[in-house]
């Protein structure tokens, strides 16, 4: 069961966190999935690659049941999550992070509160000093430990980024969501979100499925790819794979 | 007539869904875990705040209704009557639904807006990501400090009125004040009273109810919270009226009028 899988140059493992089999959705008589089948193996960086309203964000918010399919079973850390009492649901999410593309930091909270909130709210047995002691620690690591009494409104995009990402991980996720995480930003600051998202992987061996068009990301990031298209898993492989692939709906993401 | 059914159907769609939520406030009500820190703070931001708007107008209507009501009672001889006839007024009818048409442009639009800022900034679904239900924490506080809120602003905003038509009243003759006072509570009963005051708590749900549900349900951006905040307003002050006539009707029936 814990056969160990060679994806790039980096090490998973073969027992899947997340199973999504024959997933269906469309808005109206628009088709956004349609049978679409994935597994997150554990400790596996996931990019999911596909064009602009291709259902990639549907995809992930589908997962995290932001929005229910209309066919389709989806397991996360083996629970079928549409099968889940609401109290469940909100259990099983702790394990779970979301980096939003608009990064949805709460406005009216300091960074500080923006990171205590969901730590107070799920009523951990935590004491005030750890509880302050986990937001050190995820603000040191994300470099942002001096803007911990600042307003979201006060930080630039790339700053918010990774506020977003400590808030994400100040539950400990053990799967966690990017959706578009270096959209809006600078290359130089795109590079070391992609780079956070590593380290953030290597040191709390997190698995993740990340959504991204930028490909400098996706080349740092990705264990393996899926590529999305007409609502299918079109292809699968390592970046060094599809990237060499001569089939040009693959190759364009590329040139 | 396409218009028509159309327009009928999205009123049926719109109140079963109003009726939903109202729902889940009820159902919510139920479990514990009530997190009474979050509801003073929003009994402190929808009550405390809105006390210096209330009060104003509270002040000035009193102030106004007694110099209107002066020349018409003047004419049938009964000047005297006018502290009575300016506190009934007061306290039945005109002080609990000014105050609630208030609270309602100030709060419903303030609860659309925020709501629904938070909405399409993805906020309330990086509550629920996070293992929160945003309708315990965002939604069922703010209607239970509206629906609690309101019963006390009207009687802060009944006695600052009442205190505009002492000075009405003093514009033209001289009554002291605990004359004015004696002449109003003497000709008040609890049939006054008590009606008055049980229809603002529903005033005051309704006005949480309709801020919260607008702004929760926004959406197309920044269009969708001015929007929201327009129609919880819209929508809020008319329902206002609708539970005022019901509670008139329903006072009638017990014998209470």
């Amino acid at each position: 069961m814990e056969a160990q899988k060679q994806f790039g140059n980096r090490k998973v493992t073969a027992d899947p966190v997340i199973q999504i089999h024959h997933l269906f959705k469309k808005f109206g008589d628009h088709i956004v999935l349609s049978d679409f089948d994935l597994k997150l193996k554990k400790e596996e960086n996931l990019v999911v690659l596909g064009k602009s309203g291709s259902g990639k964000s549907v995809l992930v918010k589908c997962i995290v049941g932001l929005i229910k399919p209309d066919r389709g079973k989806i397991q996360v850390l083996g629970e079928d999550i549409f099968r889940l009492e609401e109290d469940e649901l909100n259990k099983l999410r702790t394990k779970l992070g979301f980096l939003f593309q608009s990064n949805a930091l709460y406005d009216s909270m300091t960074i500080r509160e923006n990171l205590r909130f969901p730590l107070l709210k799920h009523r951990f047995p935590m004491s005030e000093a750890e509880i302050e002691a986990r937001i050190i620690e995820v603000l040191e690591h994300v470099g942002l430990k001096h803007t911990i009494d600042m307003m979201p409104a006060e930080l630039s995009g790339g700053m918010a980024k990774r506020i977003a990402l400590a808030r994400a991980m100040v539950l400990r996720p053990e799967v966690i969501f990017y959706d578009e995480p270096t959209s809006g930003l600078d290359p130089v600051t795109s590079r070391e979100i992609a780079t956070l998202i590593l380290e953030m992987k290597e040191k709390y061996h997190i698995s993740a499925i990340i959504i991204s068009h930028d490909m400098a990301c996706v080349k740092i990031t990705a264990d393996r790819i899926v590529l999305l298209l007409e609502g299918r898993c079109y292809a699968q492989g390592t970046y060094e794979e599809l990237k060499h692939s001569k089939d040009r709906n693959i190759t364009q993401f590329f040139n | 007539m396409r218009l028509f059914n159309s327009n009928r159907q999205q009123f049926l769609k719109e109140t079963g869904s109003i009726s939903r939520f109202a729902g889940k406030f009820f159902s919510l009500s139920l479990k514990p875990g009530l997190d009474f820190n979050e509801l003073l703070l929003q009994c402190y931001t929808i009550g405390y705040k809105s006390l210096p708007l209330v009060g104003l107008t509270g002040f000035i209507m009193g102030l106004v209704l007694t110099m209107q009501l002066r020349p018409s009672l003047l004419l049938y001889g009964v000047e005297s009557q006018l502290p009575v006839m300016v506190g009934v007024a007061v306290v039945r009818e005109i002080g609990p639904v000014i105050t609630a048409l208030i609270f309602a442009g100030k709060i419903a639009s303030s609860m659309g807006a925020e709501l629904g800022s938070m909405k399409v900034t993805e906020q309330i679904d990086a509550m629920e990501v996070s293992g929160i239900n945003p309708f315990r924490y965002l939604i069922y506080i703010r209607i239970l400090a509206a629906t609690l809120m309101l019963p006390v602003l009207t009687i802060l905003g009944d006695v600052i009125s009442l205190l505009g038509a002492y000075i009405g009243v003093n514009i033209n003759s001289v009554t002291s004040l605990n004359l004015f006072f004696t002449q109003i509570f003497r000709n008040l009963s609890m049939g006054d009273v008590i009606p008055a005051m049980i229809k603002t708590f529903f005033f005051g749900f309704a006005i949480g109810l309709i801020g919260c549900y607008k702004g929760f349900n926004s959406n197309k951006g920044t269009q969708g919270v001015g929007s929201a905040a327009n129609s919880a307003v819209v929508l809020s002050s008319v329902l206002i009226f609708v539970i005022d006539l019901l509670a008139v009707q329903i006072t009638d029936l017990l014998g209470l009028n």
